[in-house]
């Protein structure tokens, strides 16, 4: 019996299908929206996520935001040798301009010592990384990003090659390996210098963030509060950062989270919308059908039958504009993020929860215009012309 | 089968009440084939309404084969009107969009009867007792009149119900087409159907052994009864 009025229902949105077409295409707009921005909000997420992945699980960050200089030397050598930390450096970070012949770009410029390789994971593909007697002579070498090589000189195949770098000319000894695009920006735009020399550079003696690492992922806690303590006496309270990577890893979860939520909320507005065009186009569809209705139940139909097609109906449309709606959020999602340059992930997850809330979407509006249908008195729905 | 006890049938409109039934008793046997006749506004409409269990009496006793109607639910009367009642309407009330063998099923798929091969099986004979068995692909828009009122007799037979109810069944029918739709009902009156006829013409409700006729809600004569 279901199969025969579910059979029904799809002969009846057959026999009108313009009407179902439109009532079906505010769905399929919806769960369109919603997957695409479900799936990009999720992949800028998955973006960030592994960039601080990337950074290593024993990485503190921190930072003064007043009066760096008075963090000394000492200060950073007391913490390596009484605390559990592998190293802890500083560094110096700003904006010049590289060049080589008539081809100029702006780029990210960072003094290193050789322990940021281990620190940060930065790993050189072809050439080598800064080595200690560059900064402790000053050397002007340079280890650069694939995408800053590729705009300099056309190909990555640069290591030997000279670029100007604020107009000093500089060895490039090494390229760094691709870390591909993030929201913030490419990470393979930059230039990594000595650090002896970026203070030249850039200006500044002193450096204002150090990248930590701790002995171990158990020291973590540990570590933050030995640097707090000595931040707190040298800087004062409120006047600093200190970020593990769990603490950035659940910062950014945060963030992102909201945004996807935001992102899918708005979506989910048009669904919305969807189905009250849903329950509009039941609702006339119910007074047209009055008549079929009194001969459905002259002939020994129950409430509950008519009911039920009249829901299969409006769960059809909501079904079947689900599904279109599903492949085409995957199709825009990555168009998107090809354009846009974020990786989006389309998730089954997703896509159920889209058909899901599509079909719990049909229900609840169809529910009002079929149940008007199954109490019409028979033999008043037999009169309607 | 039929007993109906001082019906009456009230329609409040507004500042005045129409009274379309004003105690009807009639009892009704099975095998029984019988013309109900009055002109139009008697309430022989109403009468076959509330016999059909489409609507329901303001006053009075109207008890089905035993059971009292005005007792029972919503879906025992979807269930009498499926199974016990067939209905012929003056205007066929067919579905449009359906084929002349998925008209004649419907009925079924409301009663519940398994697959719809034993369903398409059964509305198949129904219309070849009609005779119409070289037409069930058709659509009733692609049906004469008179054929589609037989796809309507043979969605009413399908089931197989104790009472046949037949509403001007010869109205909207030319003179000749009429004649056969009344052979028809003689020879299923024979092969033991009850029939009820509502008519306002003299001369079809003459088929008929018994002859009521209604005037003003209230039965005026009763000829041939246990004829």
């Amino acid at each position: 019996m279901f199969s025969a009025i579910f059979k029904m229902a799809l002969t009846s949105l057959k026999n009108r299908k313009m009407r179902t077409f439109l009532a079906m295409l505010g769905v399929v707009i919806g769960v369109t929206s919603v997957t695409a921005l479900i799936a990009i909000g999720q992949g800028a997420a998955g973006d960030i996520t592994s960039r601080i992945n990337s950074m290593g699980t024993n990485l503190i960050v921190f930072s003064a935001m007043q009066d760096a200089d008075k963090i000394r030397q000492d200060d950073i050598d007391a913490l390596k040798s009484s605390g559990p930390f592998l190293d802890i450096i500083p560094i110096i970070q700003g904006q010049v301009n590289a060049e080589s012949g008539s081809r100029s770009v702006r780029t990210s410029l960072e003094g290193v010592t050789p322990e940021h390789a281990e620190v940060r994971q930065l790993n050189v593909t072809s050439g080598r990384f800064i080595r200690s007697i560059d900064v402790e002579q000053r050397l002007r070498v340079c280890v650069v990003g694939t995408e800053l090589a590729t705009e300099l000189f056309g190909n990555t195949d640069v290591v030997g090659r000279q670029v100007q770098i604020e107009g000093l000319p500089f060895l490039i000894v090494g390229i760094l390996e691709g870390k591909g695009q993030s929201l913030m920006g490419s990470q393979d735009n930059r230039v990594l210098i000595p650090m002896t020399y970026a203070q030249t550079i850039t200006g500044s003696k002193t450096s204002s963030t150090w990248y930590a690492s701790a002995s171990s992922e158990a020291e973590v806690n540990n570590a933050v509060s030995m640097i707090e303590s000595m931040l707190k006496k040298r800087v004062g309270e409120d006047n600093y950062n200190v970020y593990s990577q769990s603490e950035m890893l659940k910062m950014a979860g945060d963030v992102t989270g909201i945004m996807t939520a935001m992102l899918g909320g708005i979506a989910a507005i048009s669904l919305l919308v969807g189905g009250i065009g849903i329950m509009n186009i039941m609702l006339v569809s119910v007074v047209e059908r009055t008549r079929e209705i009194g001969i459905r139940k002259a002939i020994g139909a129950r409430r509950a039958h008519i009911l039920l097609q009249f829901l299969a109906e409006s769960v059809l449309i909501t079904v079947i504009g689900g599904l279109v709606g599903m492949a085409l959020g995957a199709l825009l999602s990555a168009l998107m993020g090809s354009i846009l340059g974020v990786s989006s992930s389309f998730s089954v997850g997703t896509a159920g929860l889209a058909l899901g809330f599509s079909m719990a979407i049909g229900l609840i509006f169809g529910l009002y215009p079929a149940a008007k249908a199954s109490r019409m008195m028979p033999v008043e729905a037999l009169r309607y012309e | 089968m039929i007993e109906m006890d001082k019906i009456t049938k009230i329609y409040d409109m507004g500042e005045e009440e129409v009274r379309a039934l004003n105690g009807i008793n009639l009892s009704i046997q099975e095998g029984e084939f019988i013309s109900i006749t009055g002109a139009s506004g008697s309430g022989k409409s109403t009468l076959m309404n509330i016999i059909g269990c489409l609507d329901k009496p303001t006053g009075g006793s109207y008890r089905l084969d035993g059971s009292e109607v005005a007792e029972l639910g919503d879906r025992e009367l979807a269930d009498i009107r499926g199974r016990k009642i067939g209905f012929i309407f003056q205007g066929f009330n067919l579905l449009p969009t359906l084929t002349a063998l998925e008209n004649v099923a419907l009925p079924l798929v409301y009663q519940g009867v398994g697959g719809s091969g034993e369903r398409k099986q059964r509305a198949k004979e129904a219309l070849e007792q009609v005779g119409l068995g070289d037409r069930m692909r058709h659509l009733p828009s692609q049906l004469s009149g008179g054929q589609q009122q037989r796809v309507a007799i043979a969605r009413a037979l399908v089931t197989k119900p104790s009472i046949i109810l037949a509403d001007e069944p010869t109205g909207n029918l030319d003179s000749k087409t009429g004649a056969e739709l009344l052979e028809l009902f003689t020879k299923l009156n024979k092969q033991g159907h009850t029939l009820i006829l509502i008519t306002h013409e003299l001369n079809i409700a003459r088929h008929a052994k018994r002859r009521i006729r209604i005037m003003d809600g209230r039965i005026v004569s009763d000829k041939g009864v246990g004829a």
